[in-house]
């Protein structure tokens, strides 16, 4: 005769514990969800959380703005590590800039006011400025609540870099079409002693690090807060003969200029921004020696393409899907239709 | 052992060798002590090339492993006892711790385990200088200096026109400046 699981008592006992811990292990579940939600006291201090980060940033952009100090710092992207040498003043109101390589041939980008300089091996020297610009060049803070809906920011606790104790903030991007920071903020000076670009899983891309900094009493006054910087200037429409369609998520138009060059022809440069990140557009006529695909240098990425006999290229510290889709959207319209938005 | 056995078995030693062929070659090993000779040697030129550390004792490990099974005596596997009064006490001990480490466990894992909603403390965000290689490390397109010239304009007018904030203050020249061994 089969004998019954009832009638067998060790049978039974196995059943009965294998229910006891399966009951509690659910219970501990349940538990541990339930303590997952977010409890009013815990959106207080994230909250909270906000409001540290949005000062922390406004004192970095501040210290950035207003601070003399000169140090080394280190450049890591990808396997390479790069020595460079900064040296920020800032003289009778204005700031002057300067970021040196002291490793393999000499490269160099010298800020001013009005200009920007570089001297990079094998190129022809660049000199950019913007005659009249009362906005060029200038800084600003972040504002965590503008940047909402495509970042999160976020504390990160703190750190130590350059023998100096940082806070440590992360603008994280909640999508692939653009890249966040993480920036260790000096605790006494407030200036961003590490800087990383990341992506969306807070991976760093590119790396930025003082190992040696010091501070210098700035000469004059502190430099004007200027009127908002382009990031943050307002969402305008094409003018010209260009328009853009489906911009990628959040990039909105903010600026639209000529730069006429030595040859007499002109190239429009389009700027589009999230209030953090940013991509140009420039179209130039004639469709040859223009690039035509997609290229890189670190995480700065351009895409071109040839339109109507003229060349379409996006540049800017975005992923490569983000100038793709910025080229991809370019059209041209009639001249009737110009004024029209 | 022809050359084609050799070539099969150095497959297998580089992981080349298809999972359908590797079981006809272990069969081989096993059946032919020729085989197994030419197995020790190809690992000890394999240790000798990656430096690695090589043992004259663990010669012939695979025949004296053999011997030695064969001169071990067979374990039998006693027959299921019926259970005592006295194993029914220790199985009940038994149920009760378990249900005592449940209890523990169902207490202390919201400690236990760590809460993504609750802000990290002080100290825990170390600095990190992290290699990442998922970008192609390049700098524009080298073999058309013109281009890449054309680019750089670009890039710094970019950077010039719309300055990321006070934010990254240089970082973004840095990209320009950093890379040198490409250009």
């Amino acid at each position: 005769m089969r004998r019954s699981s009832v009638m067998n008592p060790s049978v039974s006992w196995r059943a009965a514990s294998r229910g006891l811990v399966l009951l509690l292990c659910g219970l501990g579940f349940i538990q541990c969800v339930a303590a997952r939600e977010v409890r009013p006291e815990e959106a207080g201090v994230e909250g909270d959380a906000m409001r540290q980060a949005g000062v922390l940033l406004a004192r970095m952009a501040e210290a950035v703005r207003s601070l003399s100090y000169e140090g080394t710092l280190v450049y890591l992207h990808q396997n390479r590590l790069e020595t460079l040498s900064l040296d920020h003043r800032v003289e009778q109101g204005q700031v002057e800039e300067r970021l040196i390589s002291l490793s393999g041939p000499i490269r160099a980008v010298a800020r001013a006011k009005d200009r920007v300089m570089c001297v990079l091996p094998d190129g022809h020297p660049i000199s950019v400025e913007r005659a009249g610009g009362s906005r060029f060049l200038d800084t600003e803070g972040i504002d965590p609540d503008a940047l909402d809906e495509h970042y999160r920011v976020e504390m990160l606790g703190s750190a130590r870099i350059a023998g100096r104790e940082t806070e440590v903030v992360g603008i994280i991007p909640k999508d692939d079409l653009r890249y966040g920071y993480r920036f260790h903020i000096d605790r006494d000076s407030a200036l961003p002693l590490k800087s990383d670009l990341i992506d969306r899983d807070q991976e760093p891309l590119e790396q930025l690090m003082f190992t040696s900094i010091s501070l210098q009493p700035s000469e004059g006054p502190v430099p004007e807060m200027a009127g908002p910087s382009m990031r943050g200037a307002p969402a305008t429409s094409s003018t010209s003969q260009w328009r853009f369609d489906a911009a990628p998520a959040g990039f909105k138009l903010v600026m639209q200029h000529e730069m006429k060059q030595p040859d007499g022809s002109i190239i429009e440069h389009f700027l589009f921004t999230d209030r953090l990140s940013s991509y140009s557009v420039y179209i130039e006529p004639g469709v040859e020696d223009g690039l035509d695909g997609v290229a890189n240098i670190g995480a700065v990425h351009a895409a071109g393409r040839k339109l109507d006999g003229h060349r379409v290229i996006a540049v800017g510290e975005v992923p490569l899907e983000t100038v793709r889709a910025a080229i991809a959207g370019a059209y041209r319209v009639a001249a009737s239709d110009r004024g029209k938005p | 052992m022809t050359d084609e056995h050799r070539q099969r078995l150095s497959d297998l030693q580089d992981g080349e060798l298809a999972s359908a062929g590797a079981s006809d070659v272990l069969n081989a090993i096993a059946r032919e002590p020729e085989l197994r000779e030419t197995w020790e040697r190809y690992n000890l030129i394999g240790h000798a090339i990656r430096g690695e550390a090589i043992d004259p004792a663990c010669r012939v490990v695979a025949d004296r492993v053999r011997l030695a099974l064969v001169s071990e005596p067979t374990i039998l596997a006693p027959r299921r006892l019926v259970r005592s009064r006295r194993q029914q006490v220790r199985r009940l001990a038994g149920l009760a711790l378990v249900a005592s480490v449940a209890f523990v466990v169902f207490l202390a894992m919201p400690t236990l385990l760590p809460d993504p909603a609750a802000a990290p403390g002080p100290g825990s965000a170390a600095p990190r200088l992290v290699e990442r290689e998922s970008i192609p490390m390049r700098r524009w397109h080298m073999e058309r200096p013109e281009l890449a010239s054309k680019l750089d304009l670009y890039l710094v007018t970019h950077q010039a026109t719309a300055p990321a904030t006070g934010a990254n203050g240089m970082l973004p020249y840095a990209t320009l400046v950093g890379y040198e061994s490409f250009r």
